[in-house]
């Protein structure tokens, strides 16, 4: 009966209230910073080769990778990670212009991608650094 | 009859990647299991809107607002007067997001074609969500629609049409669109085709000097060229030369910038 119940609450769209529990998501291999030993962190332009405009949720759903012909990759950068240095990385010589995009991959010691996270809508303009946040969640 | 008519939707049922099952790991909040139960895509799913709903929702709860809102806009591509209902804030945001996205490219119509051999078919001011456009266009007098690419150049989509003769009078069209999301829509059909003007070509601008009742008559230049003449070019020529070189000194490859990359991660308190 309780399972009919929900089931009807959340045809009606009323399952959603279970968002508020994001947070109490528990990954019991750990916690994924502990994991990372390295960062993969690429630049990217927001036109494609073949005319279709490159977003985040295209790579975040690994149906195009930064290596990926396709995409115009202005800069990349792999540093090791520790707390609390690692977490942030200053990304030079990148062609100055709108609407760039930040992939970040974790990568664990043995080159495992761990996670990943991406930003969109980056401006850089010359001889000037932007400051961004990644957020990097498990693959 | 009757059973044939009972056994094809349990079978169709039976195909589908259980959404039941995701609705079970979403109530439990399983997120990632359920996105990965739901697959990469939705794409052939017998109930789409469904589909894409469930997705929207797992992406939200899962914090992934990009991908909730590109699931909403497939799901409003294929079930346009869907709603929400009660929903929570955020949820509602994403989907009114979603839902302007969807409304902008359902509004998009051609801009008026200059009649000539070659018409230029455009789209302008497309949104930046607009991933891709076909164009299906009938000249008036033709029987079939030609199926035109649009391609964006700037802020247009533009492509380019050879229409042969055609009668005077509007054409008709419709659009095929594909939105950064991934979502797939049309805007009018074959059967319920849009209008788009076509202007006759603008005549030839009036040239500044042929002013009523002024002659230019042509005379035969005289021997040799006035002092002034030569300095005039002269002068000219200095200038065009400073200004190439000014140019050149100015269009270097501009200086590039550096970005400072932040790293959050999901399980930070």
């Amino acid at each position: 009966m309780k399972r009919l119940v929900c089931l009807a609450l959340l045809s009606a769209h009323c399952g959603e209230p279970l968002a508020a529990n994001l947070s109490a998501v528990v990954h019991i291999d750990g916690l994924l910073k502990d994991e990372v030993a390295a960062l993969a962190l690429y630049v990217m332009g927001p036109e494609r080769d073949d005319e279709v405009l490159l977003t985040c949720p295209t790579l975040l759903r690994g149906e195009l990778t930064p290596g990926d012909d396709r995409v115009d990759l202005l800069a990349e950068a792999r540093v090791s990670f520790s707390e609390p240095e690692g977490r942030s990385t200053v990304i030079e010589h990148v062609a100055a212009g709108a609407n760039r995009l930040v992939y970040v991959e974790a990568l664990a010691a043995g080159e495992l991608v761990l996670g990943h996270g991406c930003t969109e809508g980056i401006e850089v303009n010359e001889g000037a650094t932007t400051e961004v946040t990644v957020d990097v969640f498990r693959k | 009859m009757f059973a044939l008519a009972v056994w094809v939707p349990a079978l169709l049922a039976a195909a589908e990647p259980s959404l039941d099952q995701v609705e079970r790991l979403y109530e439990k909040a399983r997120y990632e299991e359920a996105l990965q139960r739901l697959g990469a895509t939705c794409r052939g799913a017998a109930d789409l809107g469904k589909c894409e709903r469930m997705r929207a929702f797992i992406e939200t709860a899962l914090g992934h607002e990009d991908e909730a809102r590109a699931a909403f806009e497939r799901m409003l591509a294929s079930e346009p007067e869907v709603g929400l209902g009660a929903v929570a804030p955020k949820v509602q945001a994403l989907f009114l997001a979603a839902t302007q996205n969807v409304q902008q490219a359902r509004g998009l119509a051609l801009a008026p074609i200059e009649a000539s051999e070659g018409w230029v078919v455009q789209l302008v001011a497309a949104p930046a969500g607009l991933a891709g456009a076909v164009a299906h266009v009938r000249p008036a007098g033709h029987a079939q629609f030609q199926r035109v690419e649009l391609l964006r150049e700037g802020d247009a989509f533009t492509g380019r049409l050879a229409v042969g003769e055609v009668e005077a009078g509007p054409a008709r069209y419709f659009l095929e669109l594909r939105l950064v999301s991934g979502a797939e829509l049309y805007v009018g059909s074959s059967k319920a085709p849009r209008e788009v003007e076509v202007r006759p070509p603008a005549p030839p601008t009036p040239s500044p000097f042929a002013l009523p009742g002024l002659k230019v008559e042509e005379t035969q230049p005289r021997e040799g060229m006035p002092a002034w003449a030569v300095w005039s070019i002269a002068g000219g020529a200095a200038l065009v030369v400073a200004g190439i070189v000014t140019f050149v000194a100015l269009s270097g490859e501009p200086e590039p910038g550096a970005i400072r990359v932040n790293i959050r991660f999901e399980d930070d308190p």
